[in-house]
């Protein structure tokens, strides 16, 4: 059955009724036989018997009727007569035989051997009847002839001599009445016999056709009502399968359905394993309620999400309102600037012009400041020349105070020589004793002298160090002064340098004044471009306000939007 | 900056160039009656009679210099005073044989008082003095830095045996004076043993 489930509704329905049309089909077929059987049975089986009969009774009559001519025709004389007789004769026996045929065909279609058995003794009989009639027939036209020539009789006689055995005319007619009134006579009597017995067996053939198809169609009405019994069954049988295959489910679809529709989204379904219709509904249901559920708790989300936003919007709404005042209150303050601005732009402008002024007469006295530069590297020079001139003389100097030591190292020299003498003649007078006293007293004032002469020449020697020192001094402080004129005279050429550069600068800054001046004037236009920029942005900070209330109703809005939507999506239930 | 704020006085400078020319002139060439009156300072000076010296309570010395200290040494045992040049190094001698000098076509053993009495090496010294000491067979030199003259000491003045002096030193201390003058003795140093070897190796 598992198949069954998997074919799609139409198909199913289409093999319902199509079992039921076959059904019916084969109904109307049965009938159809059964009716054709009992019609054949009653149109054709029955008329056959009864034209069966009806032959075996023209037998009989036509056996009569022959009899009845052959009487006659050999009664007659009349040859023409008896010609007219043979050949209705011969038609006669002719049907005859056919009608014999007829019968015998119809019995052996039915295998009726008592009938063929009666038929065959019959055929026997009539072909013996038939032989004989023919020699009557001959008989009797010798019989015939022999009145006329003897020839045509002696042929006659010669043909019939072993059956008849008569030589005569005369003799041979009476043979021929011998026969039919004794053996033919015979002979008819048992054909008839068994005709009758023909008719009968015919008649209750025809009984039995008719009982037959009495039969046949109670028969057939009971086969009727068995199908029909059956058909119905099966009907049944199909509607409750049909019914649970199809209904069933659809109804357990409808109830969850209709729970779904209240917004009860905690329902149980599951799909059964099969593929027509009623499962890909009950799975595309799952499916569906399985998206309700994760729609609805997205929504949920989704609403929250938005509760919460339009709340930050409203609030940020608010903050921007009131930052749009302040705006506002910036803007104007901005505007009082750009007027404050504007005026310091003149005095700027003016200061510009004092500075260009400025820094021209800076410029002539850079110049000044450049040429005195250059007369001071010159003293300066001079002075390097000056010192050169000192230095030569203090070293000169220098020089004889040299002169000047090597004289007093003489007279230092002469002075101890002298002391030694002295101290010499001192000795010698103390050994001169008493006579010496004398010039003891001389050779001390000798050493006196020498003495003061040694004190003399180290005081000269002491001022001579000292004069050194000065002179050594002076050539240093000489020196030093013509390295401090080398350095005036770098510093004054870099003075010079930097009052060039000076100079320069002052040029730059006098063109960036003069520069500075335009563009305080194009400052000037642009500050009365700003001033009315900034009225547009006032203009455009009222209109942001105004737009920023309505941007806060609508958030308003928004948030009651959102805050109904949550409370609509909180009355579904998702989960039990 | 204090060198160009300080104003150059020049006339100040002439007059102190004119002032030094005129000392300088007036120092060398003394006027007649100038050299006259320093002539006759001098002479009245030396006209002056000398104390009489009482010999027996009077010793003659002779004072010298010698490492910044001052020496005196009687004038008895002194022959007399020199330059020293010509000075010969001798090998083979002890540190305070100086060296040798020919003095007047003698050869003269010249002694260094700071080695022989082992004074300790004390700054720059001349030593281009030599005293000649003369006793009974026995003579040579003495370095010294200066000679400061001959004069008279009194022999109370001399203050000997003291305690601080000792070894060498003290054997050939005659005393110190009053004015922080050693003496020394000449008869020991012309008479000592260590000397005399000397002599004999010369």
């Amino acid at each position: 059955m598992k198949w069954f489930k998997n074919v799609s509704i139409g198909s199913k329905l289409l093999i319902v009724f199509g079992v039921l049309c076959a059904m019916l089909i084969g109904l109307s077929a049965v009938a159809y036989t059964m009716i054709d059987a009992i019609e054949k049975n009653e149109r054709g089986a029955a008329d056959e018997a009864q034209a069966m009969e009806l032959a075996a009774a023209q037998i009989r009559s036509d056996q009569n009727y022959v009899r009845a001519k052959m009487i006659q025709f050999i009664t007659s004389s009349n040859p023409d007569e008896r010609a007219q007789l043979k050949r209705v004769t011969d038609d006669r026996i002719n049907a005859l035989l056919v009608g014999i045929e007829q019968i015998k065909r119809y019995w052996t279609a039915r295998h009726n051997v008592e009938g063929l058995t009666i038929l065959a003794e019959v055929e026997k009989i009539q072909a013996a009847y038939l032989a004989t009639r023919i020699e009557v027939i001959a008989l009797v036209e010798a019989a015939s002839k022999n009145e006329k020539g003897n020839e045509i009789a002696k042929t006659h006689e010669k043909t019939n001599s072993s059956d008849k055995g008569t030589d005569t005319s005369s003799g041979k007619a009476d043979k021929a009445r011998a026969i039919y009134t004794n053996v033919q006579s015979e002979r008819f009597d048992k054909i008839r016999d068994h005709m009758l017995r023909v008719g009968d067996i015919l008649h209750q053939n025809n009984e039995e056709a008719i009982t037959e198809s009495t039969r046949l169609f109670s028969e057939a009405v009971r086969i009727f009502v068995v199908i029909t019994l059956v058909a119905i069954l099966i009907a049944l049988a199909m509607a409750w399968f049909m019914n649970r295959l199809l209904a069933v489910p659809l109804r357990v679809i409808t109830t969850v359905a209709g729970q779904v529709a209240s917004g009860d989204l905690t329902v149980q379904i599951e799909a059964e394993d099969r593929n027509d219709e009623i499962g890909e509904m009950q799975r595309s249901f799952v499916i569906m309620v399985n998206n309700l559920r994760g729609l609805n708790r997205d929504l949920r989300e989704g609403f929250g999400v938005l509760s919460a936003s339009s709340n930050e919007i409203l609030s940020t709404v608010s903050q921007v309102a009131a930052g749009a005042a302040e705006t506002a209150t910036a803007v104007s303050q901005t505007s009082t600037t750009a007027e404050e601005v504007k005026q310091t732009a003149h005095v700027s402008h003016q200061k510009a012009r004092n500075v260009q002024e400025g820094a021209q007469k800076t410029a002539a006295v850079s110049e000044a400041g450049r040429q005195a530069v250059t007369r001071t590297i010159e003293g300066m020079n001079h002075i390097r020349v000056q010192m050169e001139s000192i230095a030569e003389s203090v070293v000169r100097l220098s020089e004889q105070g040299q002169a000047i030591g090597e004289i007093i190292a003489t007279v230092n020299d002469l002075a101890e020589q002298s002391n030694l003498l002295a101290v010499n003649a001192a000795l010698e007078a103390s050994r001169a004793g008493e006579v010496g006293k004398e010039f003891a007293v001389v050779a001390q004032e000798v050493k006196s002298l020498a003495e003061q002469s040694r004190q003399a020449t180290t005081q000269v020697r002491v001022i001579l160090m000292e004069v050194q020192k000065a002179t050594s001094a002076a050539v240093m402080a000489t020196e030093q002064g013509t390295k401090v004129v080398a350095a005036g005279v770098k510093q004054a050429t870099e003075a010079g340098d930097s009052i060039r550069s000076l100079s320069e600068s002052v040029t730059e800054a006098a063109q960036a004044a003069t520069q500075i001046a335009a563009s305080n004037q194009q400052q000037l236009v642009g500050m009365d471009q700003i001033a009315l920029a900034i009225a547009n942005i006032r203009q455009a900070t009222g209109q942001s306000m105004s737009g920023t209330q309505q941007l806060k109703a609508s958030a308003q809005n928004l948030r009651n939007f959102g805050d109904r939507l949550k409370g609509l999506i909180e009355r579904q239930r998702v989960e039990s | 900056m204090s060198v160009q704020q300080r104003t150059i006085n020049w006339d100040a400078i002439h007059r102190r160039l004119a002032t030094a020319a005129a000392g300088i002139s007036g120092v060398l060439d003394h006027s007649p009656e100038e050299v006259r009156r320093v002539l006759e300072s001098r002479a009245r000076e030396a006209a002056k009679a000398p104390p009489k010296p009482d010999d027996a309570h009077h010793l003659e010395i002779l004072g010298f210099s010698l490492a910044q200290e001052t020496y005196a040494i009687e004038t008895r045992y002194v022959y007399e005073v020199c330059r020293l040049r010509d000075l010969t190094l001798l090998p083979g001698t002890p540190s305070f044989i100086a060296g040798v000098m020919s003095l007047r076509g003698r050869v003269l053993a010249i002694i260094d008082l700071r080695k022989f009495f082992e004074f300790p090496d004390r700054g720059l010294t001349e030593l281009n003095q030599v005293i000649v000491l003369r006793g009974e067979g026995s003579e040579f030199g003495l370095l010294a830095d200066a000679i400061n003259g001959v004069r008279l000491v009194a022999a109370s003045a001399l203050q000997d045996n003291l305690p601080t002096l000792t070894g060498v030193r003290e054997k050939f201390l005659r005393g110190v004076t009053g004015d922080m003058l050693t003496v020394l003795d000449g008869r020991r140093l012309l008479e000592d043993e260590g000397l005399k070897i000397n002599e004999q190796v010369l």
